[in-house]
């Protein structure tokens, strides 16, 4: 297993996407944090005094989507170069290599939220500090960020990792994981109006407190956690029964 | 050795492979052949578990995946371009030797033995065909397995490449390895197999060696041109000889180039051309896979 997460991580730190991705996330960081958190703080802005928990919490919405993105690279990359005949004929097993998978992701997901939950209210200090704006008191949600949002991050990443098991093909998976969220839950939403937040997507938003049907949901955060684990449980023993059956080509 | 027993793969309602089996041994080179669309590549997929099938197949009276390190009993090349474009080949390799608990030190070794050393660090991505037949091959050896499955190893190689293949998978083979390889190069096929193995639209059509595949499909005849093609044509009919006439001579079957030249020698005719027209692998495939090709071309016409 020690070979096969070594494997796993060497695979996503020796393709150059992972590295543009990444570049993206700090740019994007800095710049909400920084401009748009900090330095372009207006008077209401500075007097809110959850503005930091809020630009937190937002900065790990917005973020959460770049890392599952190499979440769905890391798996699609085996069908669509053909790696996956490597991998399943040098692993002992195919759960081995999608266990691998799974840890992977989640152990960079957690990373990388932990690093824009860190970094961006920072950030957003820093950009106070440089326009010579002064913020009022804060009550910052300490256990309640960390939690919620490295949840909120691993979950993306995760969900990310099992479209790509279930559709497998790499644009399909993709176009999946942008358009479902938004364009999907946000059309069924018309339909279903309160009971959108058993979508998975708009359960992970409730979980986290962000995401326009928050509102409309009297769903606590521990709740929407249980109805999006309950996607990841399914959809993971679908495409684990996928790859343990379907060919590798 | 690998046994390969009643491997079977439908796809829908159209069966790939059916129900065949074969042995590959170790020490010498097993060619794989058969018309496109034969189910030469699935039925290399079953023999790796990459494909859901029936049937099974032993290394060593083992399945692949009951060995702690099945990379260790054997090393494939089904698709020259299986690599991402962007990691280079080094890394390409590293990964596959730390998921098969290879020395990160064959890396080098089999890049150099591949003739990649130069181009370890690019992307193969711009790699050739040839250049990414190479880095398959490397990927195949980095463990040095008892057994290689090479699908058509030999595309896209330039002739120095291929010659270097042949030889190496002979000496590979040599080493007590068993290799088990495709190739639609016939040619180079009969120069490098020792026992072959024929399947065409999914059927077992030969599982022997290759003098034996050749001699029993195809017979051996004799060609001969002489001065008076009239004169040895009534001889022929007279002596109830059979014989084609082609190229401006004759084609005699069943008979040595002794007999042809005794004969004409006897009834006084000047003899041109005299030879003995061996069977190729080429003819004898053909002859074998008749009716089962997949896809056919229409042969050009002199009109």
């Amino acid at each position: 297993m020690n070979n096969q997460l070594r494997a796993e991580f060497k695979k996503v730190f020796s393709i150059r996407s992972t590295y543009i991705i990444l570049g993206l996330m700090l740019i994007f960081v800095v710049f909400f944090g920084f401009y748009v958190g900090g330095w372009h703080s207006s008077r209401i802005d500075l007097l809110d005094p959850h503005r930091l928990f809020r630009i937190t919490q937002q900065s790990i919405s917005f973020l959460a989507i770049l890392p599952a993105l190499i979440a769905v690279l890391l798996f699609s990359h085996e069908f669509r170069y053909n790696l996956a005949s490597y991998s399943l004929t040098i692993s002992k097993s195919r759960s081995r290599v999608l266990v691998a998978k799974f840890i992977v992701v989640s152990i960079i997901a957690l990373v990388s939220t932990g690093l824009v939950g860190v970094l961006s209210p920072l950030l957003a200090l820093a950009g106070m500090d440089a326009n010579h704006l002064h913020i009022v008191h804060q009550s910052y949600y300490f256990v309640n960020i960390v939690w919620r949002g490295l949840f909120y991050g691993w979950g993306y990443s995760i969900i990310g990792l099992v479209i790509a098991m279930l559709v497998r093909e790499q644009i399909g998976a993709l176009v999946t994981l942008l358009i479902f969220p938004t364009l999907v839950e946000g059309l069924l939403s018309i339909w279903l109006t309160s009971n959108t937040v058993y979508l998975p997507f708009s359960a992970l938003h409730s979980e986290l407190g962000v995401g326009l049907n928050v509102a409309k949901t009297n769903l606590s955060p521990i709740n929407s956690l249980y109805v999006f684990l309950g996607y990841v449980i399914v959809g993971s023993i679908i495409g684990w029964i996928l790859f343990l059956r379907r060919d590798a080509a | 050795m690998i046994e390969a027993k009643q491997l079977k793969k439908n796809f829908g309602k159209k069966v790939a492979v059916d129900g065949i089996s074969f042995r590959v041994d170790t020490g010498k080179v097993t060619g794989f052949l058969g018309p496109n669309g034969a189910g030469k590549s699935t039925t290399m997929r079953l023999m790796l578990d990459l494909a859901e099938g029936e049937g099974q197949t032993l290394y060593d009276g083992k399945r692949l995946h009951d060995y702690v390190h099945p990379s260790e009993m054997v090393g494939i090349l089904l698709e020259a371009k299986s690599f991402h474009p962007t990691r280079s080949a080094h890394n390409h390799l590293k990964i596959l030797a730390i998921e098969g608990n290879i020395p990160l030190k064959r890396v080098d070794e089999v890049l150099d033995k591949v003739g990649l050393s130069s181009e370890a660090k690019e992307s193969p991505g711009k790699f050739s065909l040839g250049m990414s037949q190479r880095l398959g091959l490397a990927a195949a050896l980095l463990a040095n397995p008892t057994y290689l499955i090479l699908d058509e190893p030999a595309n896209g190689l330039d002739p120095e490449g291929i010659v270097w293949l042949r030889k190496f998978l002979k000496s590979y083979a040599d080493d007590s390895h068993g290799v088990f390889v495709s190739s639609h190069l016939l040619s180079e096929m009969s120069l490098l197999a020792d026992n072959i193995v024929v399947i065409g639209k999914g059927k077992l059509l030969a599982d022997t060696n290759m003098k034996d595949f050749i001699s029993g499909n195809v017979g051996t005849s004799v060609f001969v041109r002489v001065k008076d093609n009239d004169k040895f044509k009534e001889i022929l009919d007279k002596e109830q000889i059979s014989y084609i006439k082609e190229n401006g001579g004759f084609n005699i079957e069943k008979l040595k180039t002794d007999k042809v030249g005794e004969l004409a020698f006897r009834n006084k005719i000047i003899v041109f051309e005299l030879m003995t027209k061996t069977a190729s692998l080429e003819d004898a495939f053909l002859e074998v896979t008749v009716g089962s090709e997949e896809f056919n071309g229409k042969m050009p016409t002199n009109e």
